[in-house]
């Protein structure tokens, strides 16, 4: 919200501070009203002063230029060259003196041209920043008062404040209000408002019948009737202060309503009393798909739960939000209906959201207007019509206010005050900022009973006054302390400890986090994941049905994710196009599902590997990037001390998700239940996104993995005894799962089998067409003895006939 | 004493002493040992000889040739030893490496800027008793609003632009809800951080509509505005560094009263005025206050028997102020020549 300093000058001499408007504004901020920039036209305008021009002479170097001589008052005499031609002896201008910068951060300096001395510059508006095209040099009125500085001259002189308002705080919205404000942080007087209103014998209820049907959502309705009124361009300076607030001018009356809301926060409407039907105005909420077309002509249906303004016939105004289109002031209005009404806040607000309709009047309304203020608004806008627009102003007004609003008094100790900041609170000092505030202070020797005023809508509560003290006496005066320690120990959440040190553990194998967003492209998940099936047989909970955003940004963000793919891809294709040709990421967040009309949050975990990294100088890897994602879940399961699981390949290709190569593809079993899949990325979305390498990703349930966490473990002492190493080589069907093999093998080689481990895998001419040879080492070991030849000799034989027994392999 | 016998084993002495000096390799010097000192060797034949000699010669002799016996060992081993290091040297030439070259390593992976910023206030707060919480993203109404004081058609509700689910569901717009939840499931004395992604319907060149917030809670039977300012001022100092100031300036938030926003000395130009704090030399860094009763009420916690005060901070800003991150739109980009730059 724009202030302007001048206006504010009004109701509170600040004289003091127009000259360094910063300490207000800094005064102001640290009171909680903060001045987020403050704007100094004046500043522009430095070392620049009304002059005249004493002589006009030809540049005797120059065709096209012009030697003056201007004084700019008290006997100073500039001699100044000038490029214009539409001046002349006698004229009064704007002339930059040296030191003056310009817009543009044009520099003024005495300078030669021409080998001729030039002591300033004489100025276009266009040159001032005041006008985009102008022709010649201004020409300022003969009247104009040499020496004056221009700022001055020409109203620059104001400072405005652009003020941050906080929604409690719905009594700074105006000039008064904050006048109000600085008073009392200041502790200085409020200029008294006074009203020189006459009216005339006529009465307005007889001129306008009025019926409140809906009391409690408008407590306070008045009325004003102006007759005879002629709507015109308003004056000079009214036009001025509505600019420096960012006001465009309509005309007089419409100018007066915003002019009397802006400076005492109570917004106003006028009707063109020649449209109020049958004389009545009626205060009642809408009928459901009622149509109502606002001034600047939109038409809303509405709802059926806005208070409207109706005459005897149709809804006129939409109460405090917007007036009606039928009845709004124009070139042929002559007599009004002035309306301040006080309605109810949360009234307003819902009216105004439903509807779309944001105005300045329904942003003070929903935020609170002092219902103590109607009439002396409602009257300061009649007295500047009468004055700028003629007319008579009606007595015998409405006012409608059959509950008058009552605050309910605060009771509060200083001892309150003292223990609730931390600090020792003066009770004199308490007394006198609650007067200043405004309140009715009662009690004392410590405890008081304070009345706040009508237009502070925030001091509800003991701990509101509290606020106000520390404010007023300054935050910097709060002192600091530590609490003393709770004497219960800190019990972190286990699932937030779990990720850190899953974090830890993926950092350790390679992998640098992400960070998506929650929501996604709903139509592009679709697209992305396929069947919502195949993340369901791979463990995830998930649902059919979407959750949806209902008023998301873009159609990007319009969907809670169901996996953590998509996101880590978007990342890949990203990266790959920014030249990032190899990079490990993952991801830990949630994923989303509904279950029974409940919506339901999954943790999850996912990696993406892409491109090999230039490992070392003298060799390239080739393996499989799965493998690479594999080997890092398998890490994380052996550092969470699960030891059962196992990797199978759905038989269906349906369990597949889209965007997996249906033939690199697995889902981790861990003790009998599927928690997640890892595998190669789709070659034809690889291909459609144009990323170059390889890329393989994993997701897994943190729910399921996280499950029994921590799993306790002991120490096994180390065997004194010697390992022996046994290596054998099978030819086996290509179709054939290692994975089952060593299974098998394991549960062969019981207690003394240590180790399998798989060190070559061969397809080729060696072996026949369809077949492999696969080459394990195994490794065997007694806790308590020398393993003998013989027994190793018969263990190996055991497991080589279950192996043969089992699948159609043979031994090489 | 026989001084044929003599001359033959100075003769031997001079030969082995000189060829043992000149062996170009262990091998051939081993060999040469085999040859004056072995089994059959020079030194051997020569004893064989003292059986020739008379009688009270042969002490003399043996103990000649003994002498002459122990200076060649002596020499062997040193000339060994001499050929030994020689050859390892000359081993470790050839083997010579270029160290420029690039070492060999798989990198460990890089934290978030978004989580690295976490777990260091989680950290800090920990030590003086903070416990972390979380809660859900999706989140009722009630908890995200009515429950901190922030009705329904309340002006408040603009200060949060919202993304909603269905009208009674919202993605969460702040950690506080996690205040509720906990002070309805736990008793207090508590101390409470909770942190997570949070969303808002605002998407521009410095905000995100998905975003991370970290928040404090403290109840307990006497809790001050002092209380709130040692805290913060402990966290500030611990996480910019020390000699950074905090200020409170008044301000308003729903869930708290007093409130305050929070500025710290600008942590880059140290107060003195730089273009992060707009030369202001502060740069605010959250919001904070005490527990409005009103929060108490709608949890059931009795006040003013219990008292609290709590505070938030922008995870996403933290790490702009911090780390001096130019761009907020970089943080969900998982660019990986942005990520690697947070150090562990």
């Amino acid at each position: 919200m724009k202030i302007s300093l001048k206006w504010l000058q009004d109701f509170v001499d600040i004289n003091d501070y127009l000259k360094k408007p910063e300490e207000l504004g800094d005064l102001l901020t640290r009171a909680g009203l903060e001045v987020e920039e403050t704007i100094n036209r004046a500043k522009d305008f430095q070392h620049v002063v009304v002059g005249l021009i004493l002589e006009k002479e030809k540049h005797p170097n120059a065709d096209k230029l012009s030697l003056c001589k201007v004084t700019t008052g008290e006997g100073v005499v500039h001699q100044i060259v000038c490029g214009a031609q539409n001046h002349k002896a006698n004229d009064r201008v704007i002339v930059a003196l040296p030191g003056a910068v310009l817009p543009g951060n044009f520099v003024i300096k005495k300078a030669k041209v021409r080998d001729v001395e030039s002591g300033g510059m004489l100025c276009s508006y266009k040159e001032l920043g005041l006008a985009k095209e102008s022709e010649g040099i201004a020409i300022l009125p003969t009247d104009a008062p040499v020496g004056k500085s221009f700022a001055e001259f020409g109203g620059y002189d104001d400072v405005v404040f652009e003020l941050k308002v906080t929604p409690n705080r719905a009594d700074c919205l105006s000039h008064f209000g904050l006048a109000r404000e600085i008073a009392c942080v200041l502790g200085r007087e409020l200029k008294p408002f006074t009203s020189k209103l006459v009216l005339s014998g006529d009465s307005t209820r007889k001129q306008i019948a009025l019926e409140v049907k809906n009391s409690d959502l408008c407590p306070r309705y008045a009325g004003r009737y102006v007759k005879g009124v002629k709507v015109q361009a308003s004056p000079e300076w009214l036009k001025k202060r509505l600019e420096a607030v960012g006001m465009n001018s309509i005309n007089n009356v419409v100018d007066i309503t915003n002019y009397v809301m802006m400076e005492l926060g109570q917004p106003l409407h006028a009707f063109d009393a020649k449209f109020i039907e049958g004389n009545k105005i009626i205060v009642s909420t809408a009928q459901a798909g009622e149509k109502f077309k606002t001034l600047d002509g939109t038409e809303v249906t509405l709802k059926g739960t806005e208070l409207m303004i109706r005459d005897a016939q149709r809804p006129v105004a939409m109460a405090g939000v917007v007036g009606g289109q039928n009845s709004g002031v124009s070139e042929t209005t002559t007599d009004l209906f002035i309306e301040a009404a006080y309605f109810l806040p949360m009234a307003v607000r819902k009216a105004s959201r439903s509807n779309g309709i944001e105005t300045d009047s329904a942003y003070r309304f929903s935020r609170g207007v002092d219902p103590d203020g109607t009439v002396r608004a409602m009257d300061r806008a009649a007295d500047l019509i009468v004055q700028l627009a003629g007319g008579t102003a009606f007595g015998d007004h409405h006012d409608f206010y059959p509950n008058p609003v009552k605050k309910s008094p605060v009771e509060i100790t200083v001892q309150t005050v003292s223990d609730r900041l931390g600090y020792t609170a003066d009770e004199t000092k308490f007394a006198e900022y609650m007067r200043r505030l405004g309140c009715n202070v009662s009690g004392g020797a410590g405890k008081y009973s304070i009345l706040p005023p009508t237009f502070r809508f925030d001091l509800e509560q003991d701990m509101d006054l509290v606020e106000e003290y520390a404010r007023l006496n300054g935050y910097e005066n709060i002192p600091e302390s530590l609490p003393v320690f709770a004497e219960s120990p800190a019990v972190h959440d286990k699932t937030f400890m779990l990720n850190l040190k899953l974090s830890q553990m993926l950092r350790g194998q390679g992998f640098s986090q992400a960070f998506n967003y929650a929501f996604v492209g709903g139509q592009a998940q679709k697209k992305f994941i396929g069947r919502i099936a195949a993340l369901k047989s791979a463990g995830f909970p998930v649902s059919e049905e979407d959750i949806k955003v209902l008023n998301p940004l873009t159609e990007d963000t319009d969907t809670m994710r169901s996996s953590l793919a998509m996101g880590l891809f978007k990342n890949l294709t990203g990266n790959f196009h920014q030249g990032n040709h190899f990079g490990r990421l993952y991801e830990v967040g949630q994923c989303f599902y509904k279950d029974n009309s409940e919506y339901k949050e999954n943790g999850r975990m996912a990696l993406l590997a892409w491109g090999h990294s230039a490992h070392l100088w003298n060799q390239t890897p080739q393996h499989p990037l799965v493998f690479e994602v594999k080997a890092a879940v398998e890490a994380v399961l052996r550092n969470l001390n699960i030891s059962s699981y196992t990797w199978v390949t759905p038989a269906d290709k349906g369990e597949v998700p889209s965007f997996m190569h249906r033939g690199q593809f697995a889902q981790l079993l861990v003790e009998g239940k599927k928690i997640g899949y890892i595998g190669t990325l789709h070659p034809v979305l690889m291909d459609e996104n144009k990323i170059r390498v390889p890329a393989a990703m994993a997701e897994i349930d943190l729910e399921q993995l996280y499950k029994g966490q921590p799993r306790p473990y002991r120490f096994e002492s180390l065997s004194k005894f010697p390992a022996v190493e046994r290596d054998f080589a099978f030819v086996m069907p290509k179709n054939l799962k290692i994975g089952d093999v060593v299974k098998e093998i394991r549960k062969n080689g019981g207690g003394l089998l240590t180790q399998v481990e798989v060190f070559d895998v061969y397809e080729g001419e060696k072996v026949d067409a369809g077949m492999k040879s696969v080459a394990l080492r195994m490794i065997f070991q007694d806790k308590n003895a020398t393993l003998q030849d013989a027994q190793v000799v018969e263990l190996g034989n055991k497991i080589v006939e279950s192996l043969k027994k089992q699948f159609a392999l043979s031994m090489r | 004493m026989d001084s044929m016998s003599q001359a033959k084993l100075d003769t031997i002495k001079d030969d082995a002493l000189t060829q043992f000096k000149a062996a170009p390799n262990s091998k051939a010097l081993y060999d040469l040992k085999v040859q004056f000192l072995g089994k059959n060797g020079s030194l051997t034949e020569i004893m064989k000889e003292m059986a020739n000699l008379p009688k009270e010669e042969k002490p003399l002799f043996g103990k000649k040739v003994n002498e002459v016996k122990s200076l060649l060992e002596q020499v062997y081993i040193e000339a060994e030893e001499a050929l030994k290091k020689s050859e390892i040297e000359g081993k470790m030439a050839k083997e010579e490496l270029d160290l420029t070259l690039p070492g060999y390593t798989r990198p460990a992976g890089n934290q978030h800027p978004v989580y690295k910023v976490t777990e260091e206030i989680f950290a800090i707060m920990a030590r003086i008793g903070y416990s972390v919480r979380t809660g859900p993203l999706i989140e009722k109404d009630y908890y995200n609003f009515e429950a901190l004081n922030i009705p329904a058609d309340h002006p408040a509700r603009d200060m949060q632009d919202t993304f909603f689910i269905d009208p009674t569901h919202v993605l969460r717009t702040h950690t506080s809800p996690i205040q509720i939840h906990s002070l309805e499931s736990e008793k207090p004395p508590l101390r409470i951080i909770g942190t997570g992604p949070v969303f808002r319907c605002d998407s521009d060149i410095s905000h995100l509509p998905n975003f991370h917030q970290i928040e404090g809670m403290c109840v307990d039977r006497k809790v001050s505005m002092a209380d709130l300012k040692g805290t913060i001022s402990f966290f500030v100092r611990e996480f910019f560094g020390a000699g950074l100031k905090t200020r409170f300036r008044p301000s308003f938030f729903p869930f708290t009263e007093p409130s305050a926003e929070v500025d710290c000395s600008c942590p880059i130009c140290k107060g003195k005025g730089c273009s992060l704090c707009k030369q202001s030399g502060w740069i605010e860094i959250g919001g904070c206050g005490l527990i409005n009763p009103k929060v108490f009420h709608h949890a059931k916690i009795s006040y003013p028997d219990w008292q609290g005060f709590a505070f938030g901070f922008g995870i996403e800003r933290m790490g702009i102020i911090k780390y001096g991150i130019d761009d907020i739109r970089l943080f969900p980009e998982n660019d990986v020549r942005f990520v690697r730059q947070f150090l562990p």
